[in-house]
């Protein structure tokens, strides 16, 4: 399930994607970058989900003082959800045509 | 190898056993590539160090592709967060990590050449490191070379 401030691609039969500030013609290269990027944000919001529900700890790390592994947990968290949003990002600068494709 | 792809992109493709000439050249490779196909390709890849020393010459996105990916994948990210946690950085904020084991070999090819971001284009060079007897890597290299 995507969340948040992004905006699922929508493509018409003709490649055109609506919606957005820099609605325009994509070409196919964007269009499965667009895709692949749609499937990390699934991926990894299933990951960031599953962490949450079920913390685990690094093996290895069991032994360390609980604020330790907190900030350990919390990193990992924090690391899943800027790749989300740097995700997000992407896709929107494909749309605008930012990225090289 | 290197090749100048269709979007102005500089790829380099490097076989796995070449890699230490590679790494240890001035090249800064932002975005690598790695493949893992079967399960036994995952500690290969890991072996010798090779995620430190490319996080030490810049690499700031990984993109796996294969079968065990994902295994890859997370593997690497544990690898970013002991980094981390050693040396006090905060790479994990600014490190992204991608796995294509449901996607086609195109797809994540065409993602790699095409999707990846720079921040700037003074530094928009790939690298793919390949395994020279893996049949899918082999099928990798002739999209690289033809992208």
């Amino acid at each position: 399930m995507l969340q948040g401030n992004f905006e699922p691609l929508q493509i018409d039969p003709t490649g055109f994607f609506m919606g957005g500030a820099g609605k325009g013609k994509l070409t196919s290269q964007q269009q499965k970058s667009i895709r692949s990027l749609e499937k990390q944000i699934s991926k990894h919001e299933k990951k960031v989900q599953d962490f949450k529900t079920n913390p685990t700890v690094r093996p290895g790390m069991e032994k360390l003082p609980k604020e330790v592994i907190q900030k350990q947990q919390q990193r990992r968290v924090k690391h899943l959800e800027t790749e989300i949003n740097t995700f997000k990002n992407n896709i929107n600068k494909i749309k605008r045509g930012e990225i090289d494709s | 190898m290197r090749i100048q792809s269709s979007n102005n992109r500089t790829l380099y493709i490097t076989c796995r056993d070449s890699i230490d000439s590679e790494v240890d050249s001035n090249l800064t490779p932002y975005v690598v590539m790695l493949t893992a196909w079967i399960a036994t390709d995952v500690p290969k890849i890991l072996q010798g160090d090779l995620v430190r020393r490319l996080l030490l010459k810049g690499t700031r996105n990984f993109v796996c592709l294969g079968a065990f990916s994902e295994q890859l994948h997370d593997e690497i990210d544990e690898y970013i967060y002991r980094f981390d946690d050693e040396s006090e950085s905060e790479l994990t904020t600014t490190i992204l990590t991608t796995y294509h084991a449901d996607e086609s070999i195109e797809d994540g090819v065409n993602y790699f050449v095409c999707g990846t971001h720079f921040k700037d284009k003074t530094s928009n060079c790939l690298l793919a490191i390949l395994s020279e007897k893996s049949y899918a890597d082999g099928e990798v290299k002739s999209l690289l070379e033809a992208a």
